[in-house]
């Protein structure tokens, strides 16, 4: 219980440091720029306006998502161990791991807040021209959340074990493997006798199946998405992001602060 | 009175590998103080002597890597210990996102303080330490004085039985630091304890129950500020010689300290023996004493001379 509201002290204070942050109020402007400049792309183009909207405005929701989460995640706790506001922080009965899992639940807040917020800006552009919202949509959407969350999980890992500039190539370079991981599942399927086998299949198993929180194909084409599979991507994301919650909290455990 | 001390350090050891390649750095070596409950401690050494380690260590901001700290009889390691301990930082640096109202309450929270409590020390103690008025005020503004101010308020929302406190007259003006003294002595007057470190002795020597100086990372010199001094005390002596006695030669072979002017000799002598010797020549008629003083080594000296006496 008194865990419970240290934790929540920590994300708290962090929701309010996000909400703050210059960086997500340019990145939120800097999505509804580019829904416009979709709008604009889709009257040019030949295909059905409401489509090609979906289609690209999903992917600068996620995108903006995840260089929030990136360049305003990586700093996050090494920032304050850097500044040396942890100092005081620490210096009161809170336990290392509670830190870690309060600044991520904050930040991660945040991060959702604006994510949500741009889903929903997009939402209402596709009512406004007249564009039918399908369920498809509204699922590829949520499930999305899990990839930005993903990599807030990542972005903050990295930032308890080491500098924001590793921290951000880190996180990227995951991120890039994340979306090609089923590349790698394809060619081993494909070529069942691949000689880097082995190594292939356990690189495929630890990176980040980003591609399980990727649906925009079948919402842009209206395609069936079983409830099923909603149910076990989020599982997929809870674990996954509990897991590198896990690795931050013990690498912080006994670390000396500067 | 309790008799688990409020700290205890038993062979503290602090050693920093930086890297591979570069040479470790002994930061605290075999550091044993024992500070009862209700004492205010002054912690005194140099640029780089190994304050902020000590206190690290304590506050488990970093591990021993050997021996222990213990506050109130419980390893610091455990966070527990720090629901009961108040902390200054030596550079105060807090959330700029944050005003000083929020700050306090953020402190406050982390101590499972309920929303009235934190409400009603925030205000008591932002008028303590003379930030009245400035609850609103985003910390991005603050001078360094007023952070220095608003840490000492954070650092007593718990209304801690200990308070450790790292350079906290650093960055305060002649009114901040007379604040402060009056804030420690109200602290030691309700049963607190308080460890401060500080590089400026005066201070310490108006404040401190007791001192300890560290040097390089040892403690080479703890006690009441009456013993430190007195163990240092020595006399200064006017004289003249009679009829050609060489007083100058016995001063040398003594390692005295001597200066003449107009057949007029003051003499530094170190010790009690030291003048017995003096009277002894006085009563054979070889000097006539015009003065004897005691002199009392300032804190500074006292210091200064533990430190060579350390080196030698
Ligand atoms: N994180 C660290 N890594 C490596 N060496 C360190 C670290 N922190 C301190 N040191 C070294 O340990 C020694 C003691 O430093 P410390 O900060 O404890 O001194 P201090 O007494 O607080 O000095 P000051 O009066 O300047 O604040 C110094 O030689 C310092 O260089
Ligand atoms: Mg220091």
């Amino acid at each position: 219980m008194e865990s419970l509201t240290r934790i929540f002290a920590v994300t708290q204070n962090t929701f309010r440091e996000t909400v703050r942050n210059k960086i997500l109020h340019n990145m939120l402007a800097f999505a509804v720029v580019m829904f416009g400049l979709a709008w604009i792309i889709s009257t040019w183009s030949v295909g059905e306006p409401g489509k090609i909207i979906t289609d690209l405005g999903l992917s600068i929701t996620v995108l903006v998502g995840v260089i929030i989460a990136i360049f305003a995640g990586i700093v996050l706790v090494h920032g304050e161990v850097d500044r040396r506001t942890i100092l005081p922080i620490l210096a009161k009965p809170i336990r290392r791991w509670e830190f870690v899992l309060g600044k991520y639940l904050g930040f991660s807040g945040a991060v959702l807040l604006v994510y949500i917020g741009m889903n929903i800006i997009l939402l209402l552009f596709l009512a406004a021209i007249g564009y039918q919202i399908s369920t498809q949509l509204i699922k590829t959407m949520f499930i999305s959340i899990w990839e930005v969350e993903l990599v807030v999980a990542l972005a903050v890992m990295f930032s308890t074990l080491t500098s924001p500039w590793l921290s951000a190539i880190n996180t990227i370079i995951l991120f890039v493997a994340g979306r090609f991981s089923y590349d790698i599942k394809f060619y081993l399927d494909t070529n069942p006798e691949a000689s880097a086998g082995l190594v292939l299949k356990i690189i495929y198993l630890l990176l980040p199946n980003l591609s399980y929180f990727n649906l925009r194909h079948e919402a842009v084409h209206l395609q069936e998405i079983p409830s099923l599979q909603l149910i076990y991507a989020s599982l997929y994301g809870l674990v996954y992001c509990a897991i590198l919650l896990l690795i931050a909290s013990l690498a912080f455990r006994h670390k000396d602060l500067a | 009175m309790n008799s688990t001390p409020a700290i205890r350090t038993e062979a503290l050891t602090k050693i920093y590998r930086p890297g591979l390649f570069e040479k470790p750095t002994t930061a605290v070596s075999n550091l044993d103080i024992e500070i009862p409950e209700g004492e205010v401690f002054g912690f005194i050494g140099l640029n780089g002597a190994g304050k902020t380690t000590t206190i690290k260590l304590l506050l488990d901001h970093a591990r021993p890597t050997n021996g222990r700290a213990l506050l109130f009889g419980e390893d610091a390691r455990n966070p527990r210990t720090r629901a009961r301990v108040g902390y200054l930082p030596d550079l105060p640096h807090f959330h700029q996102f944050l005003s000083a109202g929020e700050l306090l309450d953020y402190a406050g929270k982390l101590f499972g303080l309920s929303y009235n409590v934190r409400r009603e020390r925030s205000e008591k103690l932002l008028k303590s330490v003379g930030l009245e008025g400035h609850e609103r005020e985003r910390l991005r503004n603050f001078s360094r004085g007023m952070l220095q101010r608003l840490g000492l308020a954070q650092a007593l929302i718990n209304e801690p039985a200990l308070v450790i406190l790292d350079e906290p007259l650093g960055g305060l003006d002649p009114i901040g630091r007379a604040d402060l003294r009056e804030i420690i002595s109200g602290l030691k007057s309700e049963g607190r304890t308080v460890f401060f470190s500080s590089h400026i002795l005066d201070d310490a020597q108006r404040i401190a129950d007791r001192i300890g100086i560290i040097h390089q990372g040892r403690m080479i010199a703890c006690g009441k500020m009456d013993e430190l001094l007195t163990k240092r005390q020595d006399w200064e002596v006017e004289l003249e010689a009679v009829d050609g006695f060489d007083i100058l030669k016995i001063c040398r072979e003594m390692e005295w300290q001597a200066n003449l002017k107009e057949n007029l000799f003051t003499v530094s002598v170190p010790d009690e023996e030291a003048l017995r010797q003096v009277y002894t020549f006085a009563s054979e008629g070889k000097i006539r004493l015009l003065s004897v003083e005691q002199r009392r080594l300032s804190l500074e000296e006292a210091f200064l001379k533990e430190v060579d006496q350390w080196r030698a």
